[in-house]
């Protein structure tokens, strides 16, 4: 055996780090920051910047610790160029996964930091019916330079039936990589993408509006010594609807949806040492709430929530990579298969403030259960890839966990640059196991000293964002 | 418990010898209507489903193989073979179900339960466990030796103190086991024999468990495996049929001072003696040639898999047992004469063996 340390983190680093940390951003922020950015129109000139830090889960105990979390910074200059639209964007992200184990004076640590930085140009031409438009990334993903193109056609058909309407196409994405000081073609994705939007306007109070989005994707490449490879496919949406009632009250309500689907497959010097039948993500949020309008500034609102998210996934890995060849001769393959869905449903009150001087200001609070349901299986083939033995179940010990969440959105105007901060907790104050069915205050959330000392913290983000506009 | 099993195995024979639903006597209840391809496809769907309800359920004990029933679709794959005795999957297939069916045997059941309780399956000298009841075995312990030599020394106890016990595993073997081992071993020859084209066998992704998975293919690296598994099966059950325990007299020998597996100096000389004061059954020099050769040929067939694998040249990405990138042909060439070390070793330790069998008189 090679130094696990070694042999262990790299691969968890390149794949199953990755694929957790997309599991992680499908299922906890692709909800929170998908919004209705479509369509997007340079007006005018603007300068902005923002960052956005999510402590998703820190542990620290004497037996282990652990942490995950995630940055995204932005620098964004939005002009035009002879009418039209450009954008140059610097971007810094990090996605960071840790695990410590801690044991008898030897430290075993899975890490996983995925770090890019980029530069992306976007272009659009905005005065035809069909919109080219294009994004220029030049960026340094983990420890290799490279650059990406994407090519996007947007397409406005004039319907006035649907009010607006806006359909965009994706359809070719490109990346080279700088490897051994030379540029080589190294990764390369095959995008088909659709998306169309509309908004519609019932009537002088009532407003209609949404968006689909459906997408396939084949990532290829070569020259590195662990790489992925695969198709996957990916559909997402959302609904919203406003509508105003007597007396200054109005009904609100939306829904999103996320599913995406691939295959996976991973690769050690060029070799495949996988089989992933299918691995599936979903998650479907539903919000629906009523608003008054207490004073021409201030509202209050409250309503219900609902959140479901789910992972499934099973296949083989082939252990050649990280053990001796004599025993990859024999065919030393492990199976397993993951099935989980979590739902929360929540109640949620909130209250803002808007004053036309200095910004606005939102506060809301919340309760919310959140049922988690997790099968993990692992075995090994009794005969080459035949049969079934050493089968391992991990079991899932929470029954359910309240959680508060609590979050803060301020808005300045300090002479005409527009300061944000958005902050959000998840606050656990009650978990119920299976089977001893105990209470306690372990989770993600506040921190939490227990006898054992072990510290707990998470589910935290912090945006802060400005923006000025020429 | 020796009372439990030997019960057992009691009634194991009296089920067997009173049985009247013997799968090898009953006949096979084929369709005559059905075209050869029909036939074949309700086979090999029939062993799909097998292949498929092995990969749901977990098994912890070789024992529990016999819940797989892979008499069904073996008894389907003999009508194929007298038909068609030239179809290389039907062949394959009819091996796999000729070595899976094994494990329905209710005396080959308590036979391999003994072995186990008696330590014959805990090989120390190995990489990794190994457990002779699932296929394949582990190649660097039946390199070692060590198997073999504690299925001598089971065999020695097991006959001294209770000879009538080992004489009807005897019969059973020689008229029931054996012979169904044999057939497989022919099977799977018959293919590793064949000359043209690259035969390869599909897995596909139903039988590992995951029906959108691609098939996975096994050629002569993987025939040559389970034929090696075979041949070691058929050597060690061979060696229980040389002596004839029931004639023998063991006064003065004590079987329980047998000196324990030495790996770094394996020797058979005190099993030896043993059997120069015992009398050989009337056909103990056969089956102790096939012991002898049946040893000698399991490890040939594994030196022949690395050798198939090793010349291999199509990218291999879809086998079972692929030329990675840490199998390069290098590994399989310090590996082929590991083995082929092994095999001098093991003609070495063998030759007092062969010599005792040229030079026997009854």
């Amino acid at each position: 055996m090679r130094s696990d340390n070694i042999s262990w983190s790299h691969v968890f680093y390149r794949f199953g780090g990755n694929l957790f940390v997309r599991f992680l951003r499908v299922t906890f922020l692709v909800p929170v920051l998908l919004s209705f950015t479509f369509p997007s129109v340079f007006a005018q000139s603007s300068l902005s910047f923002s960052t956005d830090n999510t402590l998703l889960y820190h542990e620290k105990s004497s037996r282990q610790a652990w942490d995950i979390w995630f940055t995204e910074s932005k620098l964004n200059a939005g002009f035009q160029i002879r009418k039209i639209p450009v954008s140059l964007t610097l971007i810094h992200q990090t996605d960071y996964l840790s695990f410590s184990n801690f044991q008898q004076n030897q430290t075993f640590t899975l890490e996983n930091k995925s770090e890019l930085f980029s530069t992306e140009l976007t272009f659009q031409w905005d005065r035809f019916k069909i919109q080219p438009s294009g994004s220029l990334t030049f960026g340094n993903n983990s420890t290799k330079p490279g650059a990406a193109l994407l090519l996007t056609v947007n397409i406005n058909p004039a319907f006035s039936v649907f009010g607006e309407t806006k359909f965009r196409h994706r359809a070719y994405s490109h990346t080279w990589q700088v490897d051994d000081s030379k540029p080589e073609f190294s990764q390369w994705a095959a995008i088909t993408e659709f998306k169309g939007g509309f908004l519609w306007h019932l009537n002088s109070g009532s407003a209609l509006s949404g968006w689909f989005q459906q997408g396939k994707s084949k990532i290829s490449g070569h020259n590195q010594t662990f790489r992925e490879q695969g198709s996957y496919q990916n559909q997402e949406g959302k609904f919203s609807f406003r509508s105003g009632l007597a007396k200054s009250w109005f009904i609100q309500s939306d829904g999103r949806f996320y599913s995406g689907q691939g295959q996976p497959e991973w690769l050690y010097k060029n070799f495949p040492f996988s089989g992933i039948e299918s691995g599936k993500v979903t998650s479907h949020l539903f919000n629906a709430g009523l608003t008054k309008d207490i004073t021409e500034n201030w509202n209050l609102g409250g309503g219900v929530t609902y959140r479901e998210m789910s992972l499934q996934s099973g296949g083989l890995l082939q252990s050649f990579p990280f053990t001796p060849a004599v025993i990859a001769l024999i065919g030393d393959y492990y199976f397993f298969s993951i099935d989980g869905i979590i739902r929360i449903p929540g109640l949620n009150l909130e209250t803002t403030y808007k004053a036309d001087n200095w910004g606005s200001a939102r506060f809301s609070i919340g309760w919310q259960r959140a049922r988690p349901k997790l099968k993990i299986q692992t075995w090994e083939p009794l005969f080459f890839l035949i049969g079934r033995k050493n089968e391992r179940n991990t079991p899932f010990s929470y029954q359910y966990a309240d959680i508060i969440p609590l979050e803060i959105d301020i808005s300045w105007n300090v002479n005409g640059v527009i300061i944000g901060l958005d902050a959000s907790q998840l606050i656990p104050v009650h978990a119920v196991k299976k089977a001893a069915k105990t209470s306690g205050g372990s989770g993600s959330g506040a921190p939490v000293k227990s006898n054992s000392g072990k510290t707990v913290w998470g589910g935290t983000e912090v945006k802060l964002s400005a923006l000025y506009t020429f | 418990m020796k009372k439990l099993l030997a019960l057992l195995l009691i009634a194991s024979f009296g089920g067997f010898w009173g049985c009247s639903d013997d799968p090898e006597k009953e006949e096979a209840k084929i369709d005559p209507v059905k075209t050869y391809e029909q036939l074949k496809t309700e086979a090999n769907t029939s062993m799909e489903t097998v292949f498929a309800s092995m990969s749901q359920a977990n098994v912890t004990d070789p024992v529990q193989l016999g819940d797989f029933d892979f008499d069904s679709p073996r008894k389907l794959y003999e009508e194929l073979k007298s038909q068609r005795p030239d179809d290389k999957d039907v062949r394959v297939s009819l091996a796999m179900c000729q070595m899976l069916s094994l494990y329905r045997d209710p005396v080959f059941k308590v036979f391999l339960i003994q072995l186990n309780e008696n330590g014959v399956f805990s090989v120390q000298n190995s990489d990794i466990p190994l457990s002779l009841g699932f296929v394949p075995f582990n190649i660097g312990s039946v390199l070692s030796q060590e198997m073999m030599i504690n299925s001598m020394s089971l065999m020695i106890k097991k006959g001294a103190k209770n000879p009538d016990d080992v004489v009807l595993l005897q019969t059973y073997f020689l008229t029931k086991i054996i012979p169904q081992i044999s057939q497989s071993i022919e099977n799977f020859e018959f293919v590793e024999k064949s000359t043209g084209f690259e035969y390869q066998y599909a897995l596909t992704g139903k039988m590992m468990g995951f029906p959108a998975l691609p098939s996975q293919y096994m050629d002569n690296t993987e025939f040559y495996l389970m034929d090696a598994y075979l041949e070691y099966l058929r050597s060690i059950l061979s060696m229980y049929c040389m002596i004839d325990f029931k004639n023998s007299d063991f006064t003065g020998v004590d079987v329980d001072s047998l000196p324990p597996f030495d790996p770094k100096n394996p020797d058979i000389t005190p099993y030896l003696f043993v059997t120069q004061k015992v009398k050989l059954r009337s056909d103990g020099l056969v089956n102790g040639r096939v012991f002898v050769n049946g040893q000698l040929n399991s490890t040939r067939d594994i030196i022949s898999s690395l050798l198939y694998l090793q010349s291999e040249y199509d990218n291999q990405q879809d086998d079972v047992i692929k030329k990675n990138p840490e199998l390069s042909n290098q590994k399989i060439f310090e590996l082929i004469l590991t083995a082929q070390a092994g095999l001098a070793r093991l003609e070495e330790l063998l030759g007092p063996v062969l010599a005792m069998l040229l030079t026997y008189r009854p």
